[in-house]
């Protein structure tokens, strides 16, 4: 459980990190579930943005978990 | 080592691993992924960041250390969405829209009653000068006294021959006319024809009764306002 609540609260550090925009539509995406056309239309962005957005979130979520 | 390959799938591989990928751009991913290490890695590794996130986001369901933060982004994203010039700009036009739906319409009456009057005004063609509209003018502008003779002709039973016999006018350049009406003008030639006829080949308009000499008049009227809507 300990380190559970670890992990938790590293993805939630490395979360805090991102720009809005980035931590909006991984969020939007991974907890809240809705698909690229809906995160697009919550945003009112292109679908296009939410994809490129989505992969800077990932690629700075994974590089600020593998360096916390 | 990337190929050219890899940088081609590079963008999708996100839409990939989310399973938002279709059709042809599907196959083509799922092609090279299946037989890239690489990019097998890649889908991987952001599959286990989402993975992360949501059981991270469990833990903190479960354990509020961080409560609201989905609700949080979701009502932030709200907010601003609903601060923003384009959201302003729809709930304005969603907000007018019954007015700019009744403008339209009101608009589209007026042009169209516009247009209606032009082709009214603009478009009225000279009446043919064989019509029953000329004919009836003719016979109405002929001064004195007024001849006319209304049979029917043999062969085809709906053909009528109308012939000014005489008149005090010069003779009218439209007269005779051999007319086939099928139409409501034929119900008036029929009914001048009646009320002219009377079995005998000429009748003269002052010669009738006052009463008759009055259908007759409204029969012409009739003739020539029916034609002038021709």
């Amino acid at each position: 459980v300990l380190q559970e609540r670890e992990t938790a609260g590293r993805v939630w550090r490395a979360l805090d990190q991102l720009p809005f925009e980035q931590r909006a539509v991984i969020v939007l995406r991974e907890i809240v579930g809705l698909s690229y056309e809906e995160i697009a239309t919550s945003l009112n962005v292109a679908v296009g943005t939410v994809k490129s957005r989505l992969a800077r979130a990932r690629e700075t979520l994974r590089l600020s978990l593998v360096h916390q | 080592m990337i190929s050219a390959d890899c940088d081609s799938v590079r963008d999708d591989l996100d839409a990939f691993a989310d399973g938002e990928l279709r059709g042809d751009e599907l196959r083509y991913v799922a092609q090279h992924v299946d037989s890239c290490l690489r990019c097998t890695e890649e889908v991987e590794v952001r599959r286990s960041v989402g993975g992360l996130i949501r059981q991270s986001a469990s833990h903190w369901h479960r354990e509020p250390t961080h409560p609201g933060l989905a609700s949080g982004v979701v009502t932030r994203v709200r907010t601003e969405s609903s601060l923003s010039w384009r959201a302003m700009l729809n709930r304005a036009v969603e907000d007018w829209h019954w007015v700019i739906v009744g403008g339209g319409a009101v608009t589209a009456t007026f042009v169209s009653t516009l247009l209606c009057t032009s082709l009214v005004i603009l478009g009225a063609t000279k009446p043919r000068a064989d019509s029953l509209s000329a004919l009836g003018t003719s016979l109405k502008a002929s001064p004195g006294a007024m001849y006319a003779e209304v049979s029917p002709q043999g062969g085809k039973s709906d053909e009528l021959v109308l012939v000014q016999l005489e008149t005090s006018a010069a003779p009218s350049p439209v007269l005779p006319n051999v007319l086939t009406r099928e139409d409501e003008e034929r119900g008036l030639v029929d009914a001048l024809a009646e009320t002219l006829g009377r079995g005998g080949p000429l009748v003269e308009l002052t010669s009738m009764s006052d009463a008759d000499r009055k259908k007759v008049e409204g029969l012409l009227d009739s003739i020539t306002r029916a034609n002038w809507r021709d």
